[in-house]
């Protein structure tokens, strides 16, 4: 029952993931710019207008895309098909646990109990590493596995994001596991629920009723402003390791010189975007997990919320309430994430790969070893204060 | 035992899709495909073509640099390791190990800039 419970949850909260990138990539390429009316997307035919392209007919536009695949497919001789069908599976298995990493339904209603996770480590933060780089070996196969040279520069391209990525997340992610004194997701998720803790020094001093209302209405310690330069960092590590190097660009509808999936063969389109889509999914979950509290809400105890609802409706319902509630507030912010990294994408340039690296070895190396320096000076600050030391 | 049940229901679900689209290929009627010679990719004989390859002398460089920075920082993780075990004291220690990295790497950048 509750394997059956966990996996149907994760299943919800991927699809939903998926379904949001999609529509937001739509969104942002059919989106109508008023000041250059000549580079909105050419469907009058298809649907009511300039303004709105054919999002009705969306039926219509999944059917479309079926038959796409039902064509003949592409077979081009020299590709090595064995290896591009090896990667597929190892990229997208290597997300879908990713995501299975992620703490999406934290624990039952709320209470200090085990957590409910689909897979549960340790070390989850280096099994984050290793699924990142799983995803990267997989895309740099399939790059190597046509002999097209505009395949291979897209391999090269993954390859220097990865080496460039690596040093950035470690040194972005550890902070988080320096504060909270662990790499574990789940505690990582529970060191954000503690309150505030310039809030509860200043309640302190107010004496102990302010400090019990203080802990009625929680202002959780979630690291984004904790944190806010790590978040920043972070952002830039996992969209260096993120990004594809595929063909078409699916924001702004061009097609890239170099990258992966230019032989136009529909199948292998279908699962490029899929494996882009879920590294997004996968990325803002990530974010949220670390940065967002996970499923939990500003100013709300579950516990208290359970407790009060305990003498009409029992333990059992308000409890499966709770639970239902982080899973939902997870999925929320991973869409809110996901529209907000949409957003960002079109709205600054595609750089350059040379450039790309040059600004994370240069200029956001150096700021994230001083971020790491500036976290653990605080933490050991903080180890001394009576009261507030982790 | 519920990560391996996720993961194979979640892909059987992905691949639903083409080998739904595959099997209907299969009971369709088809003529036999032609083969397509294709000419070799070119890269030109145009001035920008044939001028120093400058974008990848320096991404060549910001590899090699990335690389090694890579390498220290992946040194950290097993420190991060032992944090829970020998507490937040370990920190004032790895300060040692954190403080010289830092000063070469903004030396580094400083020396990139004035190239």
């Amino acid at each position: 029952m509750t394997t059956a419970f966990l996996v149907g949850v994760w299943l919800v909260v991927a699809m939903v993931g998926l379904a949001s990138v999609a529509l937001f990539e739509r969104s942002g390429r059919s989106r109508a710019r008023t000041d250059r009316p000549e580079l909105a997307p050419p469907r009058a035919v298809w649907g009511g207008g300039v303004l709105h392209p054919p999002s009705r007919a969306a039926t219509a536009r999944a059917l479309a895309g079926f038959a796409r695949l039902v064509r003949r497919r592409t077979r081009v001789v020299d590709h090595r098909r064995g290896l591009r069908r090896l990667s597929r599976g190892l990229g997208c298995g290597a997300l879908l646990l990713g995501l299975g990493l992620l703490p999406i339904a934290g624990t039952w209603g709320g209470a200090a109990g085990p957590p409910l996770l689909l897979l549960d480590l340790e070390g989850g933060l280096i099994a984050i590493l290793l699924v990142l780089l799983a995803l990267a070996v997989a895309r740099i196969a399939i790059g190597l596995s046509e002999r097209s040279a505009w395949s291979r520069m897209g391999a090269a391209r993954q390859a220097s994001r990865a080496i460039a990525g690596t040093a950035l997340l470690v040194l972005s992610s550890m902070p988080l596991a320096i504060d909270a004194a662990s790499l574990r997701l789940h505690d990582l998720v529970l060191d954000q629920q503690r309150m505030l803790w310039p809030v509860a020094g200043l309640a302190r001093l107010f004496g102990p009723d302010v400090v019990a209302r203080l802990e009625a209405w929680p202002v959780p310690a979630w690291n984004l402003f904790t944190q806010p330069l790590t978040a920043v960092l972070f952002a830039a590590a996992i969209s260096l390791w993120v990004a594809s190097p595929r063909a078409d660009v699916p924001g702004a509808g061009a097609v890239g010189v170099a990258g992966l999936g230019l032989d136009g063969d529909a199948t292998e389109l279908y699962w490029l975007r899929v494996e882009a889509r879920l590294a997004s999914v996968f990325a803002a979950g990530l974010f949220v997990t670390l940065f967002l509290g996970a499923g939990g809400l500003p100013l709300v105890d579950p516990v208290t919320l359970v407790e009060r609802a305990e003498p009409f409706l029992g333990r059992g319902l308000p409890e499966a309430l709770v639970t239902l509630l982080h899973v939902g507030v997870f999925a929320g912010k991973l869409v809110a994430v996901l529209y907000l990294g949409a957003r960002v994408g079109r709205m600054t340039a595609t750089s350059r790969d040379d450039r790309s690296l040059r600004l994370a070895t240069r200029r956001l190396l150096p700021v994230a070893w001083a971020n790491l320096l500036l976290v653990a000076a605080i933490a050991l600050w903080l180890e001394g204060l009576p009261g507030v030391g982790a | 035992m519920p990560a391996t049940l996720f993961l194979l229901t979640a892909l059987a679900l992905l691949a639903a899709v083409p080998l739904a689209a595959a099997g209907l290929r299969r009971a369709l009627p088809a003529r036999r495909a032609e083969i397509l010679p294709v000419a070799e990719i070119e890269f030109g004989s145009s001035q920008k073509a044939r001028r120093s390859p400058r974008h990848a002398v320096l991404l060549h460089r910001g590899l090699l640099g990335a690389f090694f920075m890579a390498l220290v920082a992946l040194a950290l993780l097993p420190a991060a390791v032992s944090l829970r075990s020998v507490g937040v004291g370990v920190v004032q220690t790895a300060l040692w190990l954190v403080l010289p990295t830092l000063l070469v790497v903004v030396h580094a950048g400083r020396g990139g800039r004035t190239e």
